[in-house]
């Protein structure tokens, strides 16, 4: 199962390189050009999935179990899902609302994510206070120029 | 030998010592996190040596080196965790050691174990560097696209797992590695009209993405599945039958971990490997092994530091990492505007010298701060892991931010962070493709060279009697394995890889 899909992947994964790579000058066998390595990259890489994908199907036909992998975990995945968004909206927000206010409000929400229902308020107290230690060391002691955010300014 | 001492007078140096300890004690912090080890704290800690003087930089990252396999040995110990897999094998005997009672036991040796074989990693280093030295300068770009085709080689026939696997992850590195403005002819490829990308793709946001962020992803989804119960750790000093039945594997561990850690793919883990197995075949009473038999401890541990050394020696005389850790080590020297390989042995002696030196002091430190301090990595393991991973990723945000004050940056992150959470998932191993994405660039630049020089005869490699040796290398490489002896023998050193 794992091959299958991992081989899916490159091969769309491979194909873009190609599609993307496809206009960039291969020059001659004396002066190669820039798009020998990608190509090649692009070609190793679906050719490979493409024998994969077919290892995998033959795991599937020789009747082995399928799923070789242990029963899904939801709940990790969903924390695993949940983080990603939480530091992908920090990524677009952090311009606007700055450090201080995206890192309180990603360590609360990350410790929220991993708490029990009961812990809630820890939880956020938890996220202001390391949100702050963060502040003082990096921004205020180090001097790391971490941006202030324009939505302040306004 | 003077040059050495100078190394050495560049690391006593209190401000370099400071930041060497600094790295020690970092990365010990990271290393004892369960599912952390050396590469995933190098990468994480890598925009913290920023702003420093190279050298010091430099240092501190062998510092935190050291640091993280120390803190890694010290969970497998204890908790039967390993931080990476160079600590697996150290947690078949010292977690038993740990449940007999002789967990300080274990964890002292290993302290000493290491500091013997970081030692004569150190002199090994200074040996052998200066003859291949010699031999390098010589080489053009046909010598060094035969020997980093000779590298991807040899890792294809060590790798553990599937090789179609590991070959996809070199063409992916080799591809990651095409992005920015080719080097030849300053055109654009795949950069999407995205300023970040010009530059190509930064080595501090793919390490940590992949090896911090990632790590740290599939942490965060089986935290709830994980008990750390910490044995109790007793006392530190082995006793005198123990330090007796420990002596020859950690003499045998450090020159048999030196060698491997001399080969591409070679380094910490298969020495680790290869030590357990040859001391568990050497040893009288082979059924101890798996029961706390201190000696599956002391080889390993030799062994994993002394490879770690031994895998410096590729990368400081030609340039040429071999594994994940000195990938990421070359692409930060290329940052502080160092060009690893054999010329930097003149041209930055001090960084050379200073590398190996602080190689050394960082063991000494180890042993000097960590032992005593073992009661703290042990409360630091009994704080949940819920609690540790939110401030982590906030660090990685923040570093990676800082490396080029770039928002952009953070994206990245998140974005090789998910790849690298994928790929462990699907069971592809990301160390090929780290190493693929740092040589593709000189890989790219030495094969084009060669071609102009030889105004596109492929023959021209043959007229070279280095290149043409190290590529008949790889063909038999390639060859060999397709007679069924050595394939049944390869097999074998590979179920060794994967014990």
């Amino acid at each position: 199962m794992r091959d299958l899909l991992g081989g899916i992947v490159f091969l769309v994964f491979g194909g873009l390189v190609l599609l993307f790579g496809w206009d960039l000058p291969m020059g001659t066998a004396r002066v190669p050009g820039p798009g020998v390595m990608p190509i090649f990259g692009g070609i190793m890489i679906v050719l490979l999935s493409l024998a994969l994908i077919g290892q995998g199907l033959r795991v599937r036909a020789g009747g082995e179990p399928a799923n070789d992998a242990e029963p899904a975990n939801w709940q990790g995945i969903a924390r695993v899902a949940l983080s990603v968004v939480m530091v992908g909206l920090v990524v677009l927000l952090l311009p606007l609302f700055g450090f201080l206010a995206c890192s309180v409000a990603l360590m609360a929400g990350l410790a929220l994510l991993a708490s029990d229902p009961g812990g809630r308020l820890k939880a956020i107290v938890f996220g202001a206070l390391v949100a702050g230690t963060s502040y003082l060391l990096f921004v205020y002691a180090l001097q790391v120029p971490m941006p202030a955010g324009t939505f302040w300014s306004m | 030998m003077e040059a050495l001492l100078g190394g050495f007078v560049a690391v006593l140096d209190p401000y370099n010592l400071f930041f060497c300890f600094t790295g020690a004690l970092v990365g010990t912090l990271i290393g004892v996190l369960p599912g952390l080890g050396p590469t995933a704290a190098i990468a994480m800690l890598l925009p913290l040596t920023m702003g420093l003087d190279p050298v010091a930089a430099v240092i501190m990252i062998a510092g935190i080196y050291y640091g993280a396999s120390y803190g890694g040995s010290t969970t497998a110990i204890l908790v039967n965790i390993p931080g990476e897999a160079q600590s697996v094998v150290t947690c078949i005997d010292g977690y038993r050691m740990a449940e007999n009672g002789r967990a300080g036991a274990a964890i002292g040796i290993s302290a000493i174990g290491s500091f013997v074989a970081g030692t004569v990693g150190a002199i090994g280093i200074g040996l052998l560097s200066m003859p291949l030295i010699e031999v390098a300068i010589a080489f053009g770009p046909p010598e060094y696209f035969a020997l980093m085709l000779l590298g991807f080689v040899v890792l294809l026939v060590l790798a553990k797992g599937s090789p179609v696997k590991s070959l996809i992850m070199i063409a992916a590195g080799l591809v990651l590695s095409a992005v920015g403005q080719d080097a030849v002819t300053g055109s654009s490829r795949y950069t999407f009209d995205l300023p970040g990308l010009i530059d190509g793709i930064g080595i501090v946001v793919v390490a940590m993405g992949i090896f911090g962020f990632g790590e740290v992803l599939t942490n965060v989804e089986q935290m709830s599945r994980r008990k750390i119960n910490a044995v109790p750790v007793g006392k530190l000093m082995p006793t005198k039958q123990e330090l007796k039945a420990s002596a020859m594997p950690i003499a045998r561990g450090s020159v048999l971990g030196f060698l491997i850690g001399l080969l591409p793919g070679g380094g910490a883990t298969l020495a680790s490997y290869v030590s357990y197995a040859l001391e568990k075949r050497l040893s009288k009473d082979p059924s101890r092994f798996g029961k706390g038999a201190i000696e599956g401890v002391a080889g390993p541990e030799a062994a994993n530091n002394a490879g770690a050394a031994g895998s410096f020696i590729p990368l400081l005389t030609l340039g040429l990492p071999g594994n994940p850790v000195t990938a990421i080590l070359l692409g930060a020297l290329v940052l502080y505007g160092f060009a690893p390989g054999p010329l930097m042995i003149q041209q930055n002696p001090e960084v050379f010298w200073g590398i190996v030196a602080s190689m050394y002091i960082g063991n000494v430190m180890l042993l000097l701060l960590n032992l005593p301090l073992i009661g703290v990595w042990v409360q630091l393991l009994r704080v949940p892991y819920r609690l540790l991973y939110a401030p982590l990723i906030l660090f990685m945000v923040i570093g990676a931010y800082s490396v080029n004050n770039n928002i952009f940056d953070v994206g990245m992150l998140l974005i090789f962070g998910v790849v690298g959470y994928f790929l462990r998932k699907l069971d592809f191993d990301p160390a090929p493709m780290i190493l693929a994405f740092v040589l593709g660039g000189p890989l790219e630049l030495n094969l084009r060279q060669s071609l102009m020089m030889s105004r596109g005869e492929w023959g021209f490699f043959f007229d070279r009697p280095i290149a043409s040796a190290i590529l008949a290398v790889c063909l038999l490489l390639v060859i060999l394995p397709l007679f069924g002896t050595v394939r049944s023998y390869l097999s074998g050193a590979r179920a060794v890889n994967e014990l």
